[in-house]
Parts: C-alpha cells; sequence; structure tokens
C-alpha cells in the first residue's frame, strides 16, 4: 500500500512557465524548491520544454523567484516532488540527518482499512524535512511555511493524497550533521497524517 | 447502443475474467471533436500530439486535473400499462466535474465546446487509464470517444466564500442511446496524468500609421494588473503569414519585431476583406508553451 503513496510522488512531474527576463535569466512561480533558505546555494535541475536539462540558481523565498540559468530555458521548466524516501520510525533519526534539500520522509508504519466496496485506504506519518541555515523569525517562518505548505498541497492533490492534518515543528536533531545547505542541528519539519486509497 | 430486444435474443454466458481493469475515480477530461474516429492501436492513435492524424486535437483539449467528478445516469424511462411495466429508453449519464483554482477565463474554453457540430470524451482515471467507448464493427471491435450532446455543455464558476475556494463546476450529457456496457478502458498512459497543455494564443490584426500589425497575446490575465499578456520573441517572423481567404496563398508575413508582441507585416492588407491569420509554423515560443498549430483563423482587415 506504502509503497503505492510512493511511487505516486515520485512519479509526479510539475510545469511551470517561465517568462524571460534578459540573456539567461527567467521569473516562474515559486514552488517546493525555493520556500525555505540554503545555506550554500544548491543547483537546481530543470528540465525544459524540449527535454533540454539546465542548471539553475535560484532565489528564495520570493514571488515569483528568479532562476538564472545554465541555457536558454524553451517554454517552461518541468521539476518532480522533493526527493521521497519510506523508511521505519526507527530509523527516521538516522536517515533526516542526510536531508540536504526539503525532503519527504514516509513512515512505513501505516493503517489500512479495507472495507467492502470502498477502495483500501492508508494511513500513515510523513515528515518534510527542511534543513535550517540559521533561526528564522517568526515573521520569515510564518512566509516560508505558507508558500511550502501551499507547494505541499498542490503536490499531495496531485498524487491524489488527502492531507489530513500538518504541523509545523521547529526541530533540533542532533545527527542531523550530514547537511550541505543546511546548519547542524537545525531543521523545520512539516509534520503530516497522510490518507491515500488504493485504485487498482 | 441500448439493447433493443429481438426475437429469440441470446443471454450470453455470465462468466468474467479474473483479471480486468477497475475504473479508479476520473481525474481529467479530453475532449475531441473527431467522435466517430475508431481507435484500432490505442498507443498510437491516442497519443497527445498536434501529429496525431486521427485525433488532432486531443493534445490541446486535456482538462488540468479535476478535484471531483461524478456521474448519474436517472432511472430508465418505463410505461406501465395496466399492472405491467414496459421499459421505453434509457435515460441519459450526466458528468459533472468540479475543479478549484482555475482563472475565470478557463470557462471560455469549455463553453467553447458547446458549439461543436460534434463532441466526444475521454476519461482519464487516477491510474491514467483511458477509458473510452466500445465500438462493433463488421471486423470486429474497436475503440472511440464517448458521445456529448454538445447543446448540453454548461460551466458554472462558483464564487469563493469563507470556507471554500473559488471553482469551475463542467457538466454535459451523453446521448441517452450510450449504453453503460459500452464504456470500457482504452489504453493506460500513466503520462496523461502529468500532460501539461499549451494554452491559447489570442491575436488582432491592424492597421499602425502606413504599416499592417499583427499582436499576438495570450487569452489569460497575468498577476500584478497585467491584463493583456503579449507573446514576445515570436520566431521564425515569416511564420506569421496572413493568407487569402481561400487559405491558398500567403498575402503578407511578419518581418519585423516592433516588441510587445506586435509584428509588423511586409505587405498592405486591404480594409474590409477577409484573410486568414496563420501561424502554425511558428516554432518559439514552443508549442508546448501556446498552441501554435491551431492558429489558422479567419478574420476582416
Amino acid at each position: 500500500m506504502v509503497t503505492e503513496l510512493v511511487k505516486r510522488i515520485r512519479g509526479l512531474r510539475i510545469r511551470h512557465d517561465t517568462e524571460h527576463i534578459s540573456g539567461n535569466i527567467y521569473a516562474t512561480c515559486p514552488h517546493w524548491w525555493a520556500w525555505w533558505i540554503p545555506n550554500t546555494l544548491p543547483v537546481w535541475n530543470f528540465y525544459d520544454d524540449e527535454g533540454n536539462i539546465h542548471s539553475c540558481s535560484i532565489t528564495y523565498g520570493t514571488e515569483p523567484t528568479i532562476i538564472t540559468s545554465s541555457g536558454n530555458i524553451i517554454g517552461g521548466i518541468w521539476f518532480g516532488a522533493p526527493d521521497v524516501y519510506l523508511v521505519h520510525g526507527q530509523a527516521l533519526d538516522n536517515k533526516t540527518k542526510n536531508a540536504e534539500r526539503p525532503t519527504l520522509f514516509v513512515l512505513y508504519e501505516h493503517r489500512v482499512d479495507a472495507e467492502q466496496l470502498t477502495y483500501p485506504t492508508g494511513t500513515t506519518s510523513a515528515l518534510l524535512i527542511i534543513p535550517q541555515s540559521a533561526k528564522w523569525s517568526a515573521e520569515l517562518s510564518s512566509s516560508m511555511h505558507r508558500g511550502m505548505m501551499s507547494a505541499i498541497q498542490d503536490i499531495m492533490k496531485r498524487a491524489f493524497v488527502d492531507i489530513i492534518d500538518a504541523t509545523w515543528v521547529p526541530t533540533y536533531n542532533s545527527n542531523l550533521a550530514g547537511t550541505g545547505q543546511g546548519l547542524p542541528g537545525e531543521a523545520n519539519s512539516l509534520v503530516m497524517t497522510l490518507r491515500w486509497r488504493s485504485y487498482s | 447502443m441500448a439493447l433493443q430486444c429481438r426475437c429469440g435474443q441470446p443471454v450470453d454466458a455470465f462468466g468474467v475474467p479474473s483479471c480486468y481493469t477497475k475504473m479508479a475515480p476520473i481525474v481529467k477530461l479530453i475532449f475531441t471533436t473527431q467522435v466517430n474516429e475508431l481507435i484500432n492501436n490505442p498507443s498510437a492513435d491516442l497519443e497527445l500530439s498536434p501529429a496525431n492524424t486521427k485525433f488532432p486535437d486531443i493534445y490541446r483539449l486535456v482538462t488540468p486535473r479535476l478535484d471531483d467528478v461524478s456521474s448519474e445516469r436517472p432511472e430508465a424511462i418505463t410505461e406501465e400499462i395496466g399492472a405491467t411495466k414496459y421499459y421505453v429508453r434509457d435515460a441519459a449519464r450526466t458528468i459533472t466535474a468540479t475543479v478549484g483554482q482555475l482563472p475565470t477565463e478557463w470557462a471560455q474554453r469549455i463553453a467553447e465546446l458547446r458549439c461543436q457540430a460534434n463532441l466526444g470524451v475521454f476519461l482519464v482515471d487516477a491510474n491514467g487509464t483511458i477509458w473510452g467507448r466500445k465500438v462493433d464493427t463488421n471486423t470486429g471491435v474497436a475503440g472511440a470517444a464517448l458521445p456529448v450532446v454538445p447543446s448540453s455543455v454548461d460551466i458554472q464558476f462558483a464564487f469563493p466564500t469563507y470556507s471554500s475556494v473559488q471553482k469551475h463546476i463542467i457538466s454535459f450529457q451523453m446521448p441517452f442511446v450510450l449504453a453503460d456496457y459500452e464504456i470500457i478502458p482504452l489504453w493506460n498512459e500513466p503520462n496523461v496524468l502529468n500532460y501539461s497543455t499549451p494554452q491559447p494564443v489570442g491575436f488582432r490584426v491592424f492597421q499602425q500609421g502606413s504599416n499592417w500589425v499583427v499582436f499576438l497575446f495570450s487569452k489569460y490575465h497575468a498577476p500584478n494588473g497585467t491584463i493583456v499578456v503579449p507573446i514576445t520573441g515570436v520566431t521564425p517572423l515569416a511564420a506569421i503569414e496572413v493568407r487569402d481567404s481561400s487559405g491558398a496563398s500567403v498575402v503578407a508575413s511578419g518581418n519585423t519585431d516592433l516588441g510587445n508582441g506586435r509584428y509588423q507585416l511586409n505587405n498592405p492588407l486591404t480594409t474590409g476583406t477577409q484573410y486568414i491569420l496563420d501561424c502554425t509554423a511558428v516554432t518559439t515560443p514552443p508549442r508546448s508553451q501556446f498552441d501554435w498549430p491551431s492558429v489558422r483563423a479567419p478574420f476582416r482587415a
């Protein structure tokens, strides 16, 4: 059951229009990759409409996002959901320490309801771990949370997954030491209860 | 077609195969005007591309993901004579779909379907299975689009409230002769769920000083109060063609990019004359972003 959930999220491909500004600079609507502030700026690989891959740097927490691309983006950009890992609850602490970008961890421990004449329904918890480069002010946190929540809502909607509830939890993970884009020990977590149905 | 009883009507065996495709909730609709075309090779016939010769319009008539699709068919129409009930005909099936958070202008695209002489629809479920109609042919069985009664197409925009978002509610009917058992899976293509439809292109052709200008724009507004969004950087310029009313010969074509979505033509037009604007050969912005293949439309100068 839960593998179907993960497969659906991993299979998503989302397209955003881009607006050419000048040279290889474009504007687009932000998504999950823009609603956080990394410590070291990552390179994002976006596909364009022709299937060309571009290495891009972007602005964070802005609307629209400004993209500086390695080449000429034709049409729009295509991207997927954040990396998704299916993990056992007891391994969560260890697994999340390497989250260098916003990463979704779905707990394997899930509940299934199966009744006659209904689709089997699964419920589990998932954590979106966002490595954080510094303490955010309450105002900045609020604006980032709003954008990220909207992005995750879009992703889950496309994957036919209901978010039953979601809570922002500032977390300190003593193991969060291997991060390239965040700082040791700092993370922002969106803890969600997800519900999905198996249609097969 | 609804079953019409005939003399000596046999009853087929009730056995069913062990494995068969189950319908998941419908999440997208693909409309087409080619309702009578038969599908024998689904992977090619249902390809979402302007190069699809059988269904050349399906690449641009795929709805965004729909939030809630339901379908109802009232009980069959019957007549009671004395104490006996007689079946008259099936009732027509209605499909109703709700989609949230789309621009208000999108409703015009759906309303335009009402003006078509022929209209069909494919249903896409959450597993990426495309559902259509089973058609008996002289040589076997083929697929086709589900027929839609064009005059029944309706779309309503629902205002947001304090507890709900803005949404569109689409509804249309299928002919009463379409029997439920004719609805079958034609093909499974999960990529359809991620498919992004190109946007329609608006145009105006007008005289500016001594020159004639083609103005190309998106049919959607942009945030920040931009009501008209020009389509800039269209190339090749020569692909912006104005043809005579028969479409046979090119009267004028674009030769100068004036900026802001305006393109100057190389020859003058005659006011009051009927022409055809043909931008089907435009390559930039790409066809995945704007629907150039369908920009071949008549206008009066």
